[in-house]
Formats: structure tokens, sequence, C-alpha cells
């Protein structure tokens, strides 16, 4: 774990290389959130670098009494809702074609090429379900499930009260969950009706 | 239960966020009901593939970043519509020339053009850069003029002014000349040792 007040002292006194250590402790994180929430590898790429210029040059600005991931997630989500916004204003085209789902690399290294496809197919699948999500949705969705905060730290990033995160998560899953029925998911529906059989037993 | 309600408690029992109570009743809920089961299941299932969609970050990416942020600062920052117009007397008069929109003696092609901006410019200028000093003197403080919403500011407190624009507390001075620095706001200091600051958000 790194010192990160003391990095960002140094960084503040003019140490800018210092800076890399914050990037590196949360390049992936900030990544990921820009990934989920713009579908685009390059585009993902780029937020997150523009993500990480605005967090230094406003690094006078955070205000250490929130921990600095929640200012640095506050910071990421609305460069990529202002990228989405922007996108929208420039075409009224749907943002999700066939064509344009993310050719997802398979993580696991030995499944056998049958597996090998489901898998993908499967990760495309919930890719393009988070895709066809309202902005709304697949934030709060991002910032729990990928990133992994807690309710006080989403609500925090997104202005939102607790209350409605919680709620807006059950809507965000539903959703989802509808999203993923309808695309005729097959491990999904083997999953339930898996699930269901057990039950039975 | 009803399933509605049972709804908000699957989704807080993934996220462990449920009081002891909530997750008392859900678990005595999910006992007599198939259905709010496999939603829970098909919840899992979602959330699972969410967090296998995972990657890591580009190689590049820090390389990238700290590149850009080693580059010279931006001495100015122009409003899109000043840039269109800035760049448009660039291609007119030449990239190579050397451009000053106050001269009057810009070639004539460029007159229309040029004074429109030095109209425009001077207008949003003056009453702006006017109220900052007067801020500034009133106050005893730094004031910095921008002119659109940085994210940098939109969390400070803010007053609306009746002269216009809005007036956000800064933390300190050099939280001024920061934004002196990044974008190009004119600052407006009675002295040093001020650590009053404020940012003037003008229209």
């Amino acid at each position: 774990m790194i010192n990160e007040k003391s990095i960002i002292d140094q960084v503040l006194q003019g140490n800018d290389e210092a800076f890399a250590e914050l990037v590196k402790a949360y390049e992936d994180k900030v990544y990921n959130l820009c990934l989920r929430m713009c579908s685009d590898r390059e585009d993902a790429r780029d937020l997150a670098q523009e993500a990480f210029v605005k967090a230094w040059r406003g690094l006078r600005f955070y205000k250490q009494e929130s921990a600095f991931s929640t200012w640095l997630f506050r910071l990421t989500t609305n460069v990529c809702i202002d990228y989405l916004r922007q996108k929208k204003r420039r075409s009224a085209v749907s943002l999700t074609t066939d064509d344009e789902l993310l050719q997802l690399d398979v993580p696991d290294p030995s499944p056998t090429p049958e597996e090998q496809v489901q898998q993908t197919m499967a990760r495309q699948t919930v890719a393009s379900a988070m895709e066809q999500l309202e902005e709304e949705f697949r934030t709060v969705l991002t910032l729990r499930v990928v990133e992994e905060l807690s309710y006080e730290e989403i609500a925090e990033i997104l202005d939102l009260k607790v209350g409605t995160v919680k709620s807006r998560l059950a809507r965000a899953r539903e959703k989802i969950k509808k999203i993923l029925l309808k695309s005729g998911n097959d491990l999904f529906d083997h999953s339930v009706k898996k699930n269901r059989e057990e039950d039975a037993l | 239960m009803k399933c509605e309600e049972a709804l908000l408690l699957i989704s807080g029992h993934l996220d462990h966020a449920n009081t002891i109570e909530e997750e008392a009743a859900l678990q005595a809920h999910l006992s007599t009901c198939s259905a709010c089961r496999d939603v829970l299941q098909a919840f899992e299932y979602a959330d699972q593939g969410i967090a296998d969609l995972q990657e890591k970050a580009p190689e590049d990416l820090c390389d990238r970043v700290m590149e850009q942020i080693s580059q010279p600062k931006k001495k100015k920052h122009l409003r899109p519509w000043l840039g269109v117009v800035a760049a448009a007397l660039l291609l007119v008069v030449g990239v190579s020339a050397t451009v000053d929109l106050q001269e009057e003696n810009i070639v004539p092609q460029t007159a229309t053009v040029s004074e429109a901006y030095s109209v425009q410019r001077s207008v949003v200028q003056v009453d702006a850069d006017a109220l900052a000093q007067q801020i500034s003197r009133e106050r005893d403080a730094v004031v910095a003029v921008v002119r659109e919403m940085y994210y940098e500011i939109e969390t400070y407190p803010c007053e609306t002014l009746e002269e216009g624009g809005v007036l956000y507390a800064l933390p300190d001075h050099n939280a001024a000349v920061l934004l002196h620095e990044t974008y190009g706001c004119a600052i407006y200091e009675p002295n040093e040792n001020s650590d009053t600051a404020y940012a003037l958000l003008v229209p």
C-alpha cells in the first residue's frame, strides 16, 4: 500500500514524477471504470488518461476530508459522463450494434475451444447488456460491482442519498437481468435452471 | 413480504448491505418463494459476469499521462467559439504571421473577424475584470476570473452576485494561482500575502 498522502504532498510541492505512483496504483480501477462506461478500449484509455491529467491539475483542490480514491472516481465518472453526453449529442444513433461489441479476450488460459467460444460469447453478452443499460444504472452498477465501493462512497461520488444508491442498484440489477434474459443467454438460463433443480432435490 | 420488497433486499444481500432484521426477513421469504430464489441466482450470475469483464489497464497508460503532464502548460484557454474564430483568423493571415488581435492595421480581409473578436472580447472582459478588481480590493482577496465552469471549483461554497456572476470561495491563494496556470485565467490580487481567494465565474 503506497502512502498516498506523502505522494500527494510531493506532487503539490512540484515533484511531478511522484504522480506516476498514484497513476500506477489506480490505473486498473480508473481504466475499468472508463471501459464499462464507454465500452470501447481506445476511448477508455483516452478517458482514463484525461481523468489522471485532470487529477494532477486539480490535486490542489482535493480536500483531504474524503478518500483520494473517492475524489478520483468522482472525477473519472464526471469525465466519462461528459464524454457520453457529448457523444450522444454528436450522434442520435443507438450506441449499441453487434459490430461495435468488444472483442473480449478469454481470461482462462486452458479451456477447450468449445468452452472458449462459450466463455467469449457469455462475456460479450454481459458487456453488451451493460452497454444497453441507461447511463445512471450503468454507473452505479460499475461503481459497486467493478470498483467494489460502499453505498456511502457511491453516494458521495454521484451526489446521491445512500437510500437512492440502494434502490438504484436493485433497479439496475433487475434491468440487466431482463436484458440478459431477452438476449437468450444460454448460460444465464442454465444457471437459473440448475439452481432450480438443486432446490428441488 | 411481497416479491417487490424482496427485490431491494436481494440486491442489498449481494452487497452485504442489509441489516440483521432485513436479512432474516429476506431468508424467510426466500425459503417460500422460488421466483425470488431465481432472481437471487440471476443477480449473482450478472454480478459475476460484470466483475469478470475487468481487464488490465493498457501498458502505456502511465507513460502517456506522465508525458502529457510534463508538457508546458496551456497559457490561454479560449472558449470554443473563440477558438473557431481564432483558427479562422490564423487560416486567413497565415500560420507563421504574428497575430495581434488588438492591432488596427490587420489585413483588410480579416478585419471583420478580428473586429468581431475584439469587440466580443472587450465587452466580456471589461465588466468581469472590473468586477474582479472591485471584489479583490473590497475583500482584500485574490480573485481569478473564470469563463466556464471547471470541475475544480464546483464543490466550493458560492454566492451569486447582484452584479452578475457567481463567486466561489477557494481554499487558498495557490488555488487561484493554479487556475491561472492551468487555464490562463486572469487573476487580481491586492497583495501577495492575502490568503482569501475566490473564483469569479462570469457568463
